[in-house]
């Protein structure tokens, strides 16, 4: 078995991102050439219109953009859009993460409190321990509703004052 | 120049206070903000908010106020202070990246789901629908006839659960009706009824209603 051909199987069992650091030990490799492979097999996967995201943390195998509107059809599918005040503090969590819940507040002028709420319920953002404080980070489940591979391709990430 | 605004619901004070620049053409400056104070205080006087979205509301009020007064007698801001300015740019990037996540998630993707069926409506009716079942067979029992201990009887359990897996392994379709209707006493009912209940929790079974069919996986 090759090194990519293990890893799309191990991502292609579950309906649950992976923990790279797991996955990495897995298949014996480090974390940080996980990251380079996964490349490597969304290059092979490309035809077959899959796709693997990741978040640095997870990863999870997708189907890519342009065959969104198919699954739609076929399971009759309609996803509920997100309210403006939860938009709103998912933006703040996108371009700003790691944030509190104060920091979001403050930015907003608003408490945030159901927003968050909502998001987390959807899996769009989670709570993390960065430096002993509670801090909000967006998750794989963000990037598939963005229809990215990674952070870095949302549109003004680079730029953002992080 | 006065002008009228309709009420609408604004995420929050920046977000009020944001609209009103743009209907008067400001930028976002102190002198900007000075000059839509009243509208701002007129605004919020008609507003119809809980207590909690109040307080945001009245804290941005008392900074407006607090600013023109100062402007008039010239005394600077404290250190500790919020810089107005400063917040709504910021709060207007935050609208500006709101917008561009709209427009990204129009090109979601999907990975893969657990328990997903195509057009089926198991969820809704299926629990109702046994239920009903279940209490139509007890009450068509004898109520008389003897009971047995669940709890002290293990070769009994196995027996019945025996008997209900080489019921459902004969056909792959079946019934709820016709496997209840094979058990030959209350207890036995309740061993099937509470199989095809933990068949269903572990996935190996499919339930459909209204006509209840279980398919082996």
């Amino acid at each position: 078995m090759n090194l990519t051909a293990k890893i799309i199987t191990i991502l292609f069992y579950s309906s649950e991102p992976i923990n790279i650091t797991s996955l990495a030990k897995n298949v014996g490799i480090k974390s940080s050439e996980l990251l380079d492979e996964i490349k490597t097999a969304n290059r092979k996967l490309s035809d077959l219109g899959l796709i693997i995201i990741t978040d640095g943390l997870t990863a999870q195998m997708a189907a890519k953009p342009e065959y969104t509107s198919l699954i739609d059809e076929f399971y009759d599918s309609t996803p509920q859009a997100l309210s403006q005040p939860a938009l709103e503090t998912l933006s703040v969590v996108a371009y700003q993460q790691p944030i509190s819940k104060d920091e979001i507040d403050e930015i907003r002028g608003v408490s945030s409190e159901q927003s968050i709420k909502n998001l987390t319920n959807k899996h769009l953002i989670k709570k993390s321990l960065v430096g002993g404080l509670e801090k909000y980070k967006t998750t794989t489940d963000f990037l598939k509703l963005m229809g990215i591979e990674d952070i870095n391709q949302l549109e003004g990430y680079e730029n953002a004052d992080k | 120049m006065p002008f009228v605004l309709e009420l609408e619901n604004f995420q929050g004070p920046f977000d009020l206070l944001l609209n009103l620049l743009d209907k008067q053409k400001l930028e976002i400056t102190e002198i900007s903000l000075s000059k839509i104070t009243d509208d701002y205080l007129d605004y919020i006087s008609q507003m119809n908010l809980t207590i909690e979205e109040m307080n945001s509301f009245l804290y941005i009020a008392a900074k407006l106020s607090l600013d023109k007064s100062r402007a008039v007698i010239n005394i600077p801001d404290t250190e500790d202070e919020i810089d107005l300015t400063e917040s709504l740019k910021q709060y207007q990037l935050i609208k500006k990246q709101a917008q561009i996540l709209a427009k990204f998630s129009k090109g979601r993707m999907y990975s893969r789901q657990k328990n997903l069926y195509k057009n089926t409506k198991t969820a809704q009716i299926l629990p109702l629908e046994l239920t009903s079942i279940y209490y139509s067979i007890l009450k068509n029992l004898e109520l008389t006839q003897k009971t047995h201990t669940l709890k002290n009887n293990k070769d009994y359990l196995d027996k019945s659960r025996a008997k209900f897996n080489r019921h459902i392994n004969r056909l792959k379709t079946y019934s709820v009706d016709e496997i209840m209707a094979s058990a030959d006493n209350r207890t036995e009912a309740i061993v099937f009824f509470m199989s095809i209940l933990e068949l269903i929790k572990h996935q190996k079974l499919h339930g459909q209603a209204n006509i209840l069919i279980g398919t082996s996986k």
